[in-house]
């Protein structure tokens, strides 16, 4: 629980440092390498290894098929 | 789709931009492709090509496709302990029989092919509302699993915010080799030593197994713009797997209490339903050129595990499109409740029992490194990578024998990633 609360704590102070940014200001989030996930079959294929050899899955999005791995 | 929606989140937040892309983008596809090898040595081998296509359809409107295949070979742990005698196990057909030489880690053969495919649909609702739709199933031998999922996403803040929020649900339906076996029910025909394999087990009245299994899965997450050069996401997912949820060819030792040798082998058994907690918090951030990607995930369920994973990779810009970006990734867990290595004989029967290691206390470091650059118009890339989990080998409640074994072997396994992502 302690953990849940710190991580909520980082995440508000982290946006809290929010600065307007305007439209013409976005390019570098526009950016490919910018998104998250950047690779997204390399998450992709992160997320079934790992799923597969841990007890521990999901996080960064739902849905994505099941298998017979875990 | 389990990255529809980070992939929706982050379009939206760079909406105002898409439209400066090439000529007539309505008649393109955007497609990513890769070959992923994954090698454990002398344990399981897995070569998964996957290609994935994406195109707009109408006005912010993208369709999504994706194929999928995996072929698997090679061992895996069958569950059972390892021992100084000669241990025998019946097959998952239970027509034949095959042995694992004294001292050495227990592991079953297998092969098996996965095809999987999804379809994702992602369609404005409003104007700072988005929707994204996804339909996904995949076959293999002994298993066939067929879900959906629907994502909502609201910008706020002049789109320095995003608002999204999920469920997918789906339906798995496992067909073992044999019949589903009885939990907790003796493996017969599996033979220790000299010792005959009792016949005699108590039945714990509930019947068969359910064959079939829903899992349920809700997301909440907040995407927000801390500047014009950092991004940082925060999600919630709820998870609820009801059904068959034990591993049908996995089994478990029972040991002599005194000895620690093998008497027999029961087959596992694990609850009939899971409740998962994700919370997972992703951070990218651009400094000259070069950019970091800093991920934290806190894992726990009714099982009793609970796992902490820390992920970071650093993009190295070469110039020109090239890049080199190593990856670092800490994974702990936790044991969950009714994970054992071994039963003894004579204890009572738990309620649940597993062996797996995957459900055992260990922790896993994976470094790697990739390789980027611009190839004929479109970008391939290449990375190598080196996971190792380590658990205990030797945990303090072993028995005689099994004190004298390696009861968490180390598991290395190379990661070989090529990916080409073009448009068409």
């Amino acid at each position: 629980m302690r953990i849940t609360i710190a991580v909520f704590v980082l995440f508000c102070l982290a946006g809290c440092s929010l600065q307007p940014v305007r439209p013409w200001e976005r390019g570098i989030l526009a950016q490919k390498k910018m998104q998250i996930p950047a690779d997204k079959l390399e998450a992709f294929s992160d997320e079934h290894i790992y799923f597969s050899k841990e007890a521990a899955s999901g996080g960064q999005g739902i849905g994505g098929g099941g298998c017979g791995c875990n | 789709m389990r990255n529809a929606l980070t992939m929706a989140t982050t379009s939206l937040l760079a909406a105002p931009l898409h439209a400066a892309g090439p000529s007539d983008p309505a008649s393109e596809w955007e497609v990513d492709s890769t070959l992923l090898y994954y090698d454990e040595q002398n344990r399981v081998q897995v070569i998964k090509p996957v290609v994935s296509a994406r195109k707009e359809i109408g006005e912010e409107r993208f369709l999504s496709v994706r194929a999928v295949f995996d072929t698997m070979t090679g061992a895996s742990p069958n569950g059972a302990a390892p021992s100084s005698r000669l241990q025998s196990f019946t097959t998952p057909s239970g027509k034949d029989s095959y042995t694992v030489q004294p001292n050495r880690y227990p592991m079953r053969a297998f092969q098996d092919n996965r095809v999987a495919g999804s379809v994702t649909l992602e369609t404005p609702v409003s104007r700072l509302v988005k929707t994204v739709l996804g339909l996904n199933g995949s076959v293999e031998s002994d298993y066939t699993a067929l879900g959906g999922s629907a994502t909502l996403l609201k910008d706020l803040d002049n789109r320095l915010t995003t608002l999204s929020t999920g469920i997918a649900v789906s339906y798995d339906l496992v067909r073992p080799r044999n019949s589903i076996p009885q939990g907790l029910g003796v493996m017969t025909g599996a033979v220790a030593s000299l010792s005959a394999a009792s016949e005699e087990e108590d039945d714990e009245g509930e019947g068969a197994e359910s064959r079939q299994k829903v899992v349920v899965d809700l997301l909440f997450g907040i995407t927000r713009v801390v500047n014009k050069r950092t991004l940082t996401q925060l999600n919630y997912t709820l998870g609820f797997s009801n059904g068959y949820l034990t591993d049908p060819y996995k089994i478990i030792s029972r040991v002599d209490s005194a000895s620690g040798l093998p008497v027999d082998y029961l087959y596992e058994k694990r609850p009939g339903s899971r409740l998962r907690n994700t919370l997972y918090w992703h951070t990218a951030h651009q400094l000259t050129e070069d950019t970091i990607h800093f991920s934290y995930r806190y894992f726990w369920d009714d099982w009793g595990v609970k796992a902490h994973t820390a992920d970071l990779k650093y993009r190295y810009e070469l110039g020109s499109g090239h890049y080199l970006q190593p990856h670092l990734r800490y994974y702990i867990q936790t044991a969950a409740d009714f994970y054992r290595h071994s039963l003894a004989s004579g204890e009572p029967l738990p309620r649940y029992a597993s062996a797996d290691l995957r459900l055992a206390k260990f922790t896993s470091t994976t470094l790697g490194i990739k390789y980027g650059m611009p190839l004929f118009g479109g970008e391939l890339s290449m990375r190598i990578e080196q996971m190792r989990q380590e658990g205990e080998s030797h945990p303090g409640d072993a028995i005689g024998d099994l004190k004298n074994q390696d009861l968490f072997p180390t598991l290395k396994a190379a990661i070989v990633q090529v990916s080409y992502s073009f448009v068409f």
